[in-house]
């Protein structure tokens, strides 16, 4: 915790880094000072199959998911959102021909159902 | 939002067509009346890896409807009934093995919720 979810549609494959987003992501989470670098958990998934509304093409989309365990306040869920939405952006280069719609959510999970372990090397 | 995702697995191929699900899908969206056009954001992801119960032959679909906060119940109801109709209609009518077809619908917090559009 947290664990973070990059959702990018695949026409932004040329215009989109997904490996410099997770970095700027995570970077910009540490920072904020909520969480231990190691408790950090990011991925980015590409989206082969995606429609929006009744666009045929020249849309796109980046979203991020982000799931803490309840208990922090809302200004800091909702800094977190606003972090990871200038993170993801700062990994989009201009893509010609494509509205892009950046969005982040931010999900509590319940701290009595979380389960965590680690498995030392 | 909202945003869809629909899960199916790939053993679901080749008769499903996902591109095909989304666009039906998002059209029972838009028949709502709830929603913009362009703020329905909608993927198909494939599951490669899946177990039905037992190891029972079949496949499922899954979709995953999350929409910010305020809706009541039946519309989101109404919602989910939609899609999975829109989904029954992309199955054939007799399958050879079974296919299960489900929806849900999640609230986001309407207020950890943050967007931006970026047009050139």
């Amino acid at each position: 915790m947290p664990h973070l979810t990059i959702e990018y549609t695949e026409n932004l494959r040329d215009y989109f880094d997904p490996a410099a987003a997770v970095q700027h992501i995570n970077t910009a989470v540490l920072a904020d000072g909520e969480f231990e670098p190691e408790q950090v958990k990011t991925r980015a998934l590409s989206l082969p199959f995606y429609r929006v509304g009744h666009a045929d093409s020249g849309e796109a989309f980046v979203h991020v998911r982000i799931h803490v365990v309840h208990g922090r306040s809302l200004e800091v869920r909702q800094q977190l959102g606003k972090l990871a939405l200038a993170a993801v952006q700062k990994a989009l280069l201009p893509a010609p021909g494509l509205t892009v719609q950046l969005t982040a959510e931010v999900n509590e999970m319940q701290a009595e159902t979380y389960q965590k372990i680690v498995i030392s090397s | 939002m909202p945003h869809l995702v629909l899960e199916y697995t790939a053993n679901l191929l080749p008769d499903f067509e996902p591109a095909q699900a989304l666009h039906r899908m998002n059209t029972v969206l838009l028949a709502s009346g709830e929603f913009e056009p362009d703020h329905i954001k909608s993927r198909a992801v494939r599951l490669d890896d899946f177990l039905v119960g037992d190891a029972a032959p079949g496949g499922f679909m899954h979709a995953r409807l999350h929409l910010l906060a305020g809706r009541d119940a039946s519309t989101k109801q109404d919602l989910t009934e939609g899609l999975v109709a829109a989904l029954r209609s992309c199955v054939m009518s007799s399958p050879v093995h079974p296919v299960q077809i489900t929806a849900e619908a999640l609230d986001m917090d309407r207020n950890a919720y943050s967007k931006a559009i970026i047009r050139i």
